[in-house]
């Protein structure tokens, strides 16, 4: 019988110091990864390590299994992912500039056009090997990192309940499919785009809303249902059969397609709107601009960006020397300069320093 | 009501002050709750831009209807979703409260389950119920009751049914624990003295359960009115709560002091219900003892 009282009372024993230790390294442990956590880590053995953003879906399903293993083998260097959209990177290196949390990011051009440029540094474009390949339009002018992937919204559609598919942006509008559209809200890009390509549409311009706001009240908001939270709520709507119409990203329509789902997209006989996210190296970084230079490289390089264009992600490359294939090439042309042809390119510098009043404007107008 | 002659628990001495005991807590919450509450609260009286001291984002948010409207309407959904959390979980507590200990096993497991899958996962699942030929509209149509489906997406009604499902068992669990301290002798002497089911129930159970109430009240209406992922799905865009607009403010239009501000009308929202819920759980601690 004494047996188990020898043994609780040294578990007793052990378990005071033993738990005040464990406690103690579990705190002081959680306390050097939030200290280390925040800031990038210094170079390791081989190539360094870096952090960098990406959008959640598609793009970060290409960063993972494309970019970063391509990285890897060209550097030797390793990343981290964060998913997060492009605002959101925006706050976070607004927060603390000094040590920024990321070391190159993904941003919308119209996000990047806003932001102030001194969280940003210049692309040292001579280390990029893959710059020529880029394609012109899609470089900027002011020395900032290239367009990644370009992204293009159209319209999508359920062909089970659309009769024939849409061929306007004005289809929207259309009285029969009353309550059966939805669309993102203009805090996100794809809405504001769309806003305003109904403005160029009806006379006005990237400085000139007003005809799309008059066209929100009086034609687009009997026919939507609701404002979408963001794409995965739209593409729920879809699933569900709640709405039959929408602005989307053909990246996102064809890989719900491919999953089962009945929706089709089409570019707009006015032009699918083109989205140009680039890559951007952080200031006051901790990592090698070497280092954040050939992950740049790594993602406009033949390989990724031959990836890029075909399953599942369906992002138009912007290396030039990239033949499009599939349904890129049945929807827009052979490469992406017979695409971009098609498209409209907003100009973002216009939209952006009224772009805070129109959304207000938007989320008062539209509340139900 | 004696509770007096009850076995306590003999307790030992601590070898350390209760105080003490609570520094490291303490030390954490400065750190990491005061001090950013502090910034919080400092950065709503600054100007958009510059430096300075102004109460002219207060004064903006009270000057615009539209912002007063998504005041009233976080309120709304607070107080809706607090009482019908109070409605269907008040039955589930009392059942399993009666219930033998297999049932208990069961329920504790049915009633934590919603607790399970993160708050997106049976965001989207709602989306799928209330959607035009989801769950609740084919039910309506099938039994007849309805011609066309009616419309519970993106609807004010179908925020609070989701958020109702979403943070119920915070509510239960609540009046569980507090009716599970009611000394079960007291209905015992109630019939005895010829009180009836109903009667002691409503004069006794009921009464000496309401600490339990109130805890659950309050939890569900602060998650309520700071949930921010159900209702923007659910509601979309057209549907502004407070946790949206702070959001929208904060992040995307960077309008970092309005954000501040709002955020601290919100708190002062909730901490007004605090102390209503809890001046009135003084009263009710009173009766209990």
């Amino acid at each position: 019988m004494s047996y188990p009282n020898l043994s609780s009372r040294h578990l007793q024993h052990i378990s005071r110091r033993s738990i005040l230790g464990a406690g103690l390294f579990a705190g002081s442990s959680l306390l050097i990864k939030a200290c280390t956590g925040s800031s990038p880590s210094e170079s390791a053995a081989g190539g360094g390590e870096l952090i960098a953003t990406t959008f959640a879906g598609s793009w970060e399903q290409l960063y993972r299994d494309v970019l970063v293993p391509a990285f890897t083998e060209a550097s030797g260097g390793s990343a981290s992912l964060v998913p997060m959209v492009s605002l959101e990177q925006i706050a976070k290196l607004q927060a603390s500039p000094q040590s920024p949390p990321f070391d190159v990011v993904l941003l919308d051009e119209g996000p990047f056009n806003a932001a102030p440029k001194e969280l940003f540094q210049k692309v040292p474009v001579d280390q990029l090997s893959n710059y020529d390949a880029v394609l012109p339009a899609l470089k900027s002018d002011e020395g900032w990192g290239p367009t990644t992937g370009v992204q293009v919204i159209g319209i999508a559609y359920n062909p089970e309940t659309v009769a024939s598919p849409p061929t306007s942006w004005n289809d929207l509008l259309d009285p029969q499919y009353k309550g059966r559209v939805s669309m993102q809200g203009m805090q996100t890009t794809q809405g504001t785009s769309v806003m305003v390509q109904f403005a160029k549409m009806n006379g006005g311009s990237e400085a000139d809303i007003e005809p799309a706001f008059a066209l929100l009240q009086e034609q687009l908001k009997p026919n939507l249902t609701g404002i979408a939270a963001n794409s995965g709520a739209l593409a729920t709507l879809f699933q569900q059969g709640e709405i039959d119409l929408a602005p989307h990203d053909l990246n996102n329509v064809i890989s719900l397609q491919e999953k089962g789902l009945s929706v089709d997209w089409v570019a707009p006989q006015e032009g699918g709107i083109a989205l140009r996210p680039a890559q951007q190296i952080v200031a006051n970084t901790e990592t090698s601009i070497e280092l954040a230079a050939a992950f740049i490289d790594a993602a406009l390089s033949l390989e990724v960006q031959s990836a890029m264009a075909d399953a599942p992600y369906y992002f138009l490359p912007a290396n030039q020397n990239v033949e499009l294939s599939g349904i890129l090439a049945e929807k827009l042309g052979s490469n992406t300069e017979e695409a971009l042809s098609k498209l409209v390119l907003l100009d973002w510098s216009e939209i952006n320093p009224r772009r805070t009043e129109w959304i207000e404007r938007f989320d008062k107008e539209v509340q139900a | 009501m004696s509770v007096a002659n009850l076995p306590t628990p003999k307790r030992k001495k601590l070898p350390l002050t209760q105080g003490q005991l609570a520094l490291p807590l303490a030390a954490f919450l400065t750190l990491f709750y005061v001090i950013p509450m502090v910034v919080l609260l400092a950065a709503s009286f600054q100007p958009a831009r510059g430096g300075g001291f102004t109460l002219a984002q207060y004064a903006e948010f009270f000057t615009d209807s539209a912002n007063i409207r998504v005041l009233t309407l976080t309120f709304w959904l607070g107080l809706q979703v607090t009482i019908a959390c109070l409605i269907f979980g008040y039955p589930v507590a009392y059942f399993y409260h009666q219930a033998t200990a297999r049932w208990k096993t069961i329920l504790t497991f049915l009633i934590l389950l919603p607790l399970l899958t993160s708050a997106v996962v049976r965001t989207f699942g709602w989306v799928v119920i209330l959607g035009r030929q989801g769950l609740i509209n084919s039910l309506l149509v099938g039994l007849g009751m309805i011609d066309e489906p009616i419309k519970l997406l993106f609807t004010h009604l179908g925020v609070a049914m989701a958020m109702t499902q979403i943070w119920l068992p915070l509510m239960v669990l609540s009046i569980i624990a507090s009716l599970s301290q009611i000394d079960p002798r007291l209905a015992a002497a109630s019939e005895s003295l010829g009180g009836g089911k109903w009667r002691t129930f409503w004069q006794i159970t009921l009464p000496l359960s309401l600490p339990g109430i109130i805890s659950g009240c309050l939890l569900v209406f602060a998650l309520t009115v700071s949930s921010f992922v159900t209702p923007s799905i659910i509601g979309g865009g057209q549907l502004m709560y407070m946790p949206t607009l702070i959001y929208q403010q904060g992040v995307v239009l960077l309008n970092k002091p309005f954000a501040a501000a709002v955020s601290a009308v919100l708190l002062i929202m909730v901490l007004i219900v605090v102390f209503l819920l809890s001046t009135l759980g003084q009263r009710t601690r009173k009766y209990v003892q």
